[in-house]
């Protein structure tokens, strides 16, 4: 039997086929964005954010769509891997606080199947991959015999053509053509496994098949590694003026099989800060601060199609604080934290953030809405009655 | 009718039956261009991504033509006739567009999304 999945005794799903962007995890594209993302940070908290983040070469496709082309798109992989963002920050009346900026850039992005020659032989050399090409150059010898008979070679290929799409599955088809898929399967050797499917499962859908096994090879390849360094700001409401400058470096790679029912995320952070030191006058960045957060992200997937619904992540947090302490404040600080992350839509992720401070008992919530989407006017579809 | 050697003595051996040749027709030669041939293009345009696929040309169940293409191109196959069938078999990392310049069932061009690429096509 096929190995690819629960597929057995249903019907062609009527939902459209999952994106590439649908099965990234939440805390990947909070990482690195492919395309664009509007996030809106920290909803509850005194210091919310309004940010959007986006690639240069997005941009420059949106206004230049020949740059999509492939013999094109592959010289842009460095613009590709890189992040900028600017945002909005409000205070919790929602009034202007100031500007943030940044930009990231992936020093190694091993995740982005898109240009990885590697990815594409790993599909083609899957041996149930090959078991599906197979069948469908079998398929084609016999269509090509229909050929004194013009109107019947076309009721045949039309019919085919539905079931390869997966508008048919393989008993919606024509008896004649129910037969001849399972004998032809049969008689060569190399497709023994779809020959025993097709005898088994009546509601086989071939699109479905070649679907999940695209999917879980590039849930695989998307395990690997991704190492990220950049730099953000933020400004003062009432002057163009650095209030906050960051310099972090991210890694992530997954660690478990794709196989498994539930995928784990290494997560490594370190970042310097440097914000004003309130306790000498005017506005400088003397204080800086080292911080190192190391952390595991859980995904939990759907059972079938292997689709993230939603990430628990949980990370410890070390500070170093460089510059003068402020009354009560220690020169090192540990806390745990955590986030939970539901995806609410394909695109749209809900961030809920928790930090603990286990020495002082002190709890911070923080709750975000990011949403990722290759056009901006795919946001109007889900506000459409 | 076995001759007989009107030399006395001479052993006469009756000839092996001469083995019959079919004569080799114009049909015999399934990859022979026919009046009715004619060259036709099959374009691939991958966006968002790499791609790869291979193109078969079956007439009369038998395999005429393969090649293959890992960027966007044109593969081109000197002679098809009616009722030859193009399989299409490969995998796009974005998307691909197909377009076939002659007459097919189904009509080109065809867009594809990302996953694999399973296609035949059915020269009119």
């Amino acid at each position: 039997m096929l190995s690819v999945g629960s597929f057995a005794q249903k019907v062609a799903d009527p939902n459209p086929a999952l994106t590439a962007d649908s099965l990234a995890t939440g805390n990947y594209k909070d990482v690195l964005n492919s395309f664009f993302q509007l996030a809106f940070e920290k909803l509850t908290g005194d210091d919310k954010e309004l940010k959007f983040t986006s690639t240069p070469f997005a941009i420059m496709a949106k206004m230049d769509s020949t740059l999509l082309i492939d013999t094109t798109y592959l010289k842009y992989s460095t613009l590709r891997n890189i992040n900028f963002s600017f945002g909005l920050k409000f205070d919790s009346t929602y009034k202007f606080n100031g500007f943030s900026s940044g930009v990231k850039y992936a020093l190694i992005n091993e995740r982005d199947e898109t240009v990885k020659r590697a990815f594409t032989d790993l599909v083609i050399n899957n041996a149930t991959v090959k078991e599906l090409f197979k069948l469908n150059d079998l398929m084609a010898a016999f269509l090509s015999t229909l050929a004194p008979d013009p109107i019947k070679a076309a009721k045949a290929t039309t019919d085919y053509r539905a079931f390869l799409n997966g508008s048919k599955n393989y008993s919606d088809l024509d008896q004649s053509l129910q037969d001849k898929l399972l004998e032809l399967a049969k008689l060569d050797p190399s497709t023994k496994s779809i020959a025993d499917t097709l005898a088994s499962n009546k509601n086989f859908n071939i699109n479905q098949a070649a679907s999940d096994i695209y999917k879980r090879l590039k849930a695989e390849f998307n395990n690997n590694a991704l190492w990220t360094i950049g730099l953000s700001d933020t400004t003062y409401k009432d002057q163009f003026f650095f209030s906050n400058v960051i310099i972090a470096s991210e890694f992530l790679k997954g660690i478990t099989p794709y196989k498994n029912k539930n995928d784990i995320e290494i997560n490594l952070k370190t970042a310097m800060q440097f914000v004003d030191d309130t306790l000498s006058t005017g506005r400088d960045l003397k204080r800086s601060i080292f911080s190192f957060e190391p952390g595991v992200n859980i995904v939990f997937k759907t059972k079938e199609r292997k689709k993230s619904y939603m990430e628990f992540k949980l990370s410890g947090s070390y500070y170093h604080n460089f510059g003068s302490l402020y009354v009560g404040e220690e020169r090192d600080r540990i806390t745990l934290n955590s986030t939970v992350r539901i995806r609410i839509l394909d695109d749209i992720w809900i961030p809920l953030e928790i930090k603990y401070d286990p020495k002082n008992g002190n709890l911070l919530g923080f709750l975000n809405i990011r949403a990722n989407f290759k056009a901006l006017g795919n946001v109007a579809k889900y506000l459409k009655p | 009718m076995a001759k007989v050697n009107s030399k006395k003595g001479a052993k006469v051996v009756a000839p092996k039956k001469a083995t019959k040749v079919k004569k080799l027709q114009k049909s015999s030669l399934i990859a022979l261009a026919a009046a009715t041939s004619a060259p036709a293009d099959v374009s691939f345009t991958f966006n968002s991504g790499i791609g790869q696929a291979t193109t078969s040309l079956f007439r009369n169940g038998i395999l005429i033509n393969m090649q293959s293409i890992s960027s966007s191109g044109n593969i081109n196959l000197s002679e098809v006739q009616t009722g030859d069938v193009i399989s299409i078999n490969g995998v796009c990392t974005g998307t691909v567009d197909i377009a076939i310049n002659v007459s097919t069932t189904p009509g080109t061009p065809e867009h594809f999304i990302t996953g694999l690429i399973m296609a035949v096509y059915l020269i009119n």
